[in-house]
């Protein structure tokens, strides 16, 4: 199957046409803008033309001369901040919100001469895995408008699938970067907690939030993440780590097939038979099992692995994530920003005001889950929710951390099914909520993952292979993915 | 663990959370917080004796900074408070919470 890294050109081949001068970032700006605009899959809230246009002219006068970015069209999912630009995190609620301020991941790419093409559309305040709990309409499967492009980050990853960005900026939370990288055949990484700064990332769940790259293939996924990840000041939960330089190794892995081979030789791959059980679709099963094989006949050193407790995630997650969004989510409340909604005219009272504001301009979803989220720390039940939760995720962790003393990598699904078709979900919150199955324990446990293409299940739709590592060890899947994209293009995946 | 949601039990929760619900929402929520109320009980049957409850997954050390105030000019102050529906005087306006019956 053709994937988007085979019909379009990747960040790093567009970098070499820059540099050679057979193009300018203006020629490819109004390349990439005049596609946006004409886009039939919904996957932009707000387009942000002058902005591109005036970096595109930056970049053409080498202001931006070092950085490996320069000129690079990038999506950004409209849960980050922009300074002056809306950003409505798809909410009613946040309607034409204009921030004071950027994102420091906005910021490093500005500085880095990227070409913002906009601000995408994703599901309301990131709570969603099929996008079509966003405020501003769904967004389509670039590959079948039927479909859907996964979520929450669903624009992102769709806009990189059709060519109307060449990088895009989602954040995962239980999956929302990897899942829809899946269904859309791109590549998806969620880093290591404390890799990336989230400040100026609109809070849903913040011990679990994480921005992450969505791209064409790993080289680009290592390049964006190199110039993104760092210490913050401004996040106190991001770490004084050194950044590898990904790109570099990754550059490696991807031209270098003896060093790919050696790389292979001592790599270890576990493999979690809990994410081989019921449920999973038997064609994204095949293509999975095709990776594994693939990487044995490599050398590889293939070893079962089990992590008992991950049955459990979902259920875990479903009480830590909705009680800190129905914190975070307080902030709501018609009077900082966003619209107001007052039922009695001059006569509304301020709780009036609270409560109508909130009721009538949060979607379906954020309600449910804020209401889930009050229920499990109100008194009482606190105890027997939220901090019994809490213990299960220290077990869901610990199970991470025994299978790294045996190996480098996890591999599995990424998620059970290939996408599925637009409200065959929508009215069973928790058969929507088990398409997250592979990718949430990931985030309880605080460690990396990427999820990248590998093959076609059913109807020929993109399978996703999810890529697992200790904390800390980006590096190690981005090389790991770049040995697979390399099988898959020798024909070992088809 | 299991317990057992009802509409009073809805309608209180949405009062604590400041969200105005209709009776259909009532009867929609309820039904489905049950259900996924229900889908969470399987965290009972898993032994968690002695267990210290996770706050992150992995081992964080967290930097502060000094706390320091920051000025504002009045640009800056101007707009965050131009992101509010209602202000007045560089200050958010709100209904009247003072002196009301």
């Amino acid at each position: 199957m053709e994937y988007p890294r085979h019909l379009y050109k990747k960040g790093w081949e567009w970098r070499a046409l820059l540099r050679a001068k057979k193009t300018s970032a203006k020629e490819i700006t109004a390349e990439f803008m005049a596609r946006a605009r004409n886009d039939k899959t919904n996957s932009f809230l707000t387009l942000m033309e002058s902005q591109a246009n005036g970096m595109a002219t930056e970049v053409d006068q080498d202001m931006h001369g070092h950085s490996s970015l320069a000129g690079i069209p990038l999506a950004i999912k409209d849960n980050l901040v922009t300074l002056g630009v809306q950003t409505t995190c798809a909410s009613k609620i946040l309607e034409k919100y204009i921030p004071p301020y950027s994102a420091t991941v906005v910021e490093k790419l500005r500085k880095a001469g990227m070409v913002p093409v906009g601000k995408c559309n994703m599901d309301e305040f990131a709570m969603g895995s099929s996008n079509e709990n966003s405020a501003y309409g769904p967004v389509f499967l670039p590959q079948d408008h039927s479909r859907v492009p996964g979520g929450s980050s669903g624009g992102s990853a769709a806009s990189v699938a059709g060519n109307l960005a060449v990088m895009a900026l989602g954040s995962d939370t239980g999956g929302s970067v990897r899942q829809p990288a899946s269904f859309c055949g791109v590549v998806g990484m969620k880093p290591t907690y404390g890799r990336v700064s989230r400040y100026g990332l609109v809070a849903f769940a913040s011990s679990l939030d994480q921005v992450g790259p969505l791209t064409l293939d790993a080289q680009d996924c290592a390049d964006l993440l190199e110039n993104i990840s760092g210490f913050d000041p401004w996040d106190s939960t991001t770490q004084e780590r050194e950044v590898p330089r990904y790109g570099r190794a990754v550059g490696q892995v991807r031209t270098d097939a003896a060093h790919r081979g050696e790389f292979l030789k001592s790599l270890r791959v576990g493999v979690p038979k809990e994410f081989f059980a019921d449920g999973l679709d038997a064609t994204v099963r095949a293509q999975v099992e095709k990776a594994i094989d693939a990487l044995k006949k490599s050398g590889a050193k293939i070893v079962p692995v089990s992590l008992p407790h991950s049955k459990h995630s979902l259920a875990v997650y479903y009480v830590i994530a909705v009680s800190e969004a129905s914190a975070n989510l307080q902030r709501y409340d018609g009077v900082r920003f966003g619209p107001r909604v007052l039922p009695n005219g001059q006569n509304t009272t301020l709780e009036e005001m609270y409560e109508a504001t909130r009721g009538e301009l949060f979607g379906k979803e954020v309600k449910r889950r804020i209401l889930l989220g009050t229920f499990a720390l109100s008194s009482g039940y606190y105890d027997a929710y939220y901090k019994r939760a809490c213990q299960v995720r220290s077990l869901i962790a610990r199970d991470f951390s025994e299978c790294f003393k045996g190996v480098d990598v996890i591999i599995g699904p990424t998620t059970p099914t290939v996408s599925f078709e637009r409200g065959s979900k929508t009215s069973d919150p928790l058969s929507m909520y088990l398409s997250d199955i592979y990718t949430v324990p990931v985030n309880l446990a605080g460690v990396p993952a990427v999820s990248m293409p590998f093959g076609t299940g059913e109807k020929g739709l993109p399978v996703g292979v999810q890529l697992i590592g200790a904390p800390w060890q980006e590096q190690k899947l981005l090389e790991t993915a770049a040995c697979l994209e390399a099988f898959y293009d020798e024909g070992k995946g088809e | 663990m299991k317990d057992v949601v009802n509409p009073e039990v809805t309608r209180k929760i949405a009062h604590l959370a400041r969200l105005r619900l209709n009776d259909g929402e009532v009867e929609t929520y309820t039904a489905e917080l049950a259900k996924i109320l229900d889908f969470v009980a399987q965290l009972s049957e898993v032994n968690v004796e002695g267990i210290e409850p996770a706050i992150h997954g992995i081992p964080l050390d967290p930097r502060f900074r000094d706390d320091e105030p920051v000025v504002l000019t009045e640009e800056e102050t101007k707009r965050i408070v131009a992101c509010s529906e209602q202000s007045l005087y560089e200050q958010y306006k709100v209904p009247q919470v003072i002196g009301g019956e």
